[in-house]
């Protein structure tokens, strides 16, 4: 099928699908990539950039405060929120039962079908009776409008008293997590998850008990992330799990809300969440593929224990996360001076399975596999020619020039990248930079000094390739510690060819010239499909 | 016109298509056709040129900002006199719709500096982003995400068919996110 046959199908597909979901019947979307294998990937990638596309005004709430709205007299506006307002309120027929309804913003094209969805979420949750949960008493439309009445908290949230009063003592923030894991424990076993978890939704009683609040239905209405108004973005995007961050919806479920309850925890125990970047996109961009410090080189109060807990919540594969019923045990034998019984800190095999395949500073992945086969490339091109130079003894100046060219090639290509905001972008090539620069004045010096040591400079010149070739490898290792583990397997090689390359020095640059080839396009083309690979990532979670 | 005004004008000039798309992204639809955001964004770079000695920051973003808030007002002032204008003539939410958005951008009452930075930041990102995009993804865009309007209704007032504006509003989307991403460096 040519491109443009595809692309009339896709807009059909497209168009069926969002004139389905204005009417409210919009098709499941593991159905509908299943439906249609051929379009799968840019279907994908619609669902993903509607999600990840900010919105600046989700959908406007009248500017003026009903007087009532359903069943309740409206008393006084507590406050606004991106989602919508929260007024006190209270029951006509009871007067006595004052509460706390929350009004929410939904999308104008929010169907009849999501409309019930909303309620029977509501439902649901009104159902979902626990102590530390908080209670939803109704839910309804006014004037197209949804809203719930839910139990008034006069302790304030979490975030506040975090704000007023900082990180808690390692025991108090453990006992505190591990009532709200029961409690989302409770809600997981009624299929029913958060999805957006923070300090913020964590209220308190008079009496300081924390109750859940705000689980996520507005999420269902349409499907998009609504909440991009200042508040918003500043409360949530920090304790998004990696799944969130990357927008694949289909994959957030139970595991999401305990990343969340990791970073509850985590920041309970810092007094800062795990991620915290420059700017919304540099979080987004941590939270996927950072680790986060370790808590204790925060706070040296924080154990081992419950630091392997918290980490553990913390991991970007939710297959390696707790379920919150581990959580709930783990914690409780943290806090029995009892060991672990799910959470483990990493074993050696994790640890250089973790080192190899994790890619590191992904942000820059793509102009660097470029770079890779292009500077591989052309330190392959320098040392043929060396090779040949050597061989018919050119004018020694041009072997100079011709040996450190490539080095011209590499630096400069970092150099002209356009300037970036993003930290980690910025550092990447500050780091690569550095190596390569180290890297070529160490030769240079080298060849210096065999040259004062050697009358011939042929002699000289083949000589330092063992010592060249330990360079590069030890360059590698640096580049394996910052960008991607493979490069550790690629230095290795180099530094096992330097005895090779003593053996028979007048080989030496052709094996150089080979090694840079096949190390810079083999790392260079497997970065290639890495980045081919996540950006079609559909489902890569098989708990989903 | 002094040297320096010629060359403060053509920096101005670059920020015509940032301040075309700011209005349109303040701009309730209904009121779309009835003001015009290249008009405004005129008079706001000739307000600009007039006062260029007031403008004391330096670089790039700073300049955004200044012309941002000189916009917004000159925005919310256009939208008074039409309102005045208008009397009673039905568009009232639209106009509604706008001062509210106004209001969100300039004032943002409840939020605090940190917030209102984030806020103008992703403003900024998206008016950016938005400025390269075709005219007509541009007009999806805004028509069906920003202004909630139904698909075929978009598709009747850009006069195309429906599947084509599906289309229109997902590349749209796909250039958008690749332009967000790349504006950070990703």
């Amino acid at each position: 099928m040519n491109q443009e046959e595809n692309d009339v199908r896709l807009e059909e597909v497209l168009a069926d699908y969002l004139q389905a979901e204005e009417s409210g019947q919009a098709p499941d979307r593991k159905q509908l990539l299943a439906q249609r294998p051929d379009l799968a990937e840019e279907l994908t990638t619609f669902f993903e950039c509607r999600q990840q596309v900010p919105r600046l005004w989700p959908s406007g709430l009248p500017q003026e405060s009903p007087a009532c709205i359903g069943d309740f007299t409206i008393e006084e506006t507590l406050g606004q929120g991106a989602m919508g307002v929260v007024y006190k309120a209270r029951q006509k027929q009871l007067p006595s039962l004052v509460v706390a309804l929350k009004w929410m913003r939904a999308s104008q094209r929010a169907g009849a079908e999501n409309r019930s969805r909303f309620i029977t979420g509501a439902e649901a949750l009104a159902h979902l009776r626990h102590p530390n949960i908080v209670t939803i008493y109704q839910a309804g439309e006014h004037d197209g409008i949804f809203f719930y009445a839910m139990e008034l908290m006069e302790g304030g949230s979490l975030a506040q008293r975090l704000r007023e009063q900082g990180p808690l003592p390692p025991r108090a923030a453990a006992q505190l997590v591990c009532t709200l894991a029961r409690a989302m424990q409770h809600a997981h076993q009624q299929h029913l998850v958060h999805r957006d978890l923070k300090p913020a939704n964590i209220l308190l009683t008079a009496n300081g008990d924390p109750k859940i609040a705000d689980f996520d239905l507005a999420q269902d209405l349409d499907g998009e992330i609504t909440r991009t108004d200042s508040g918003a973005l500043v409360g949530t995007i920090p304790y998004m799990a990696p799944e969130q961050a990357a927008g694949q919806i289909e994959a957030i479920g139970p595991w999401t809300d305990i990343y969340a309850l990791g970073a509850i925890l985590y920041e309970l125990l810092t007094g800062r969440p795990p991620f915290l970047g420059a700017n919304w996109t540099d979080t987004l961009e941590q939270i996927r593929h950072q680790e986060p410090v370790p808590p204790h080189l925060l706070n040296p109060k924080v154990d081992d224990q419950l630091e392997t807990i918290c980490l553990q919540c913390l991991q970007k594969d939710p297959t390696d996360r707790l379920a919150a019923q581990e959580l709930v045990e783990d914690l409780e034998c943290s806090l029995n001076h009892l060991p672990n019984r799910h959470a483990r800190p990493p074993s050696w095999l994790d640890f250089f399975k973790h080192l190899l395949s994790e890619p590191r500073q992904i942000a820059d992945f793509t102009h660097q596999a470029n770079l890779n086969i292009l500077a591989g490339f052309a330190f392959a091109l320098a040392n043929v020619s060396v090779f040949f130079l050597l061989h018919y003894r050119g004018p020694e100046p041009l072997l100079w020039m011709v040996l450190f060219s490539p080095y011209a090639v590499l630096i400069g290509a970092n150099l002209t990248r356009p300037e970036s905001s993003h930290s980690s972008v910025i550092l990447a090539r500050r780091h690569l930079l550095s190596i390569w620069i180290g890297h070529g004045l160490g030769c240079a010096s080298f060849i210096t000094a065999l040259r004062w040591m050697t009358p011939d400079y042929v002699t000289a010149f083949l000589m330092c390739y063992p010592a060249m070739s330990v360079l590069t490898g030890l360059a590698l290792f640096a580049m394996g510690a910052l960008f991607w583990g493979r490069f550790f397997l690629t230095g290795l090689v180099w530094i096992g060819f330097a005895p090779v390359m003593a053996l028979e020095p007048t080989w030496a640059p052709l094996e150089a010239a080979f090694l840079a080839a096949m190390s810079g396009s083999l790392v260079g083309l497997t970065m290639r499909r890495l980045v081919r690979e996540k950006k079609s990532e559909q489902n890569p979670f098989p708990r989903a | 016109m002094d040297q320096g005004a010629d060359q403060f004008g053509q920096v101005l000039e670059k920020h015509r298509g940032y301040l075309v798309a700011l209005g349109r992204l303040h701009l309730g639809r209904r009121l779309w056709r009835k003001m015009d955001p290249e008009d405004l964004a005129g008079d706001t770079i000739l307000e600009a040129l007039k006062n260029r000695h007031q403008f004391k920051g330096s670089g790039e973003n700073e300049l955004r900002g200044w012309l941002r808030t000189m916009h917004l007002n000159n925005f919310r002032d256009a939208l008074r006199k039409y309102w005045k204008e208008l009397g009673q003539q039905g568009l009232e939410d639209s106009l509604a719709q706008s001062s509210g958005r106004l209001r969100d951008s300039l004032e943002t009452p409840t939020s605090t500096p940190s917030q209102k930075a984030v806020r103008n930041e992703l403003l900024d990102h998206l008016t950016r982003a938005l400025t390269q995009l075709t005219p007509e993804q541009q007009q999806a865009y805004f028509l069906y995400r920003e202004h909630e309007m139904k698909l075929a209704e978009v598709a009747k007032h850009l006069g195309l068919s429906v599947p084509a504006t599906a289309g229109l509003i997902h590349r749209g989307l796909k250039k958008l996110k690749h332009l967000l991403q790349e504006e950070d460096g990703l």
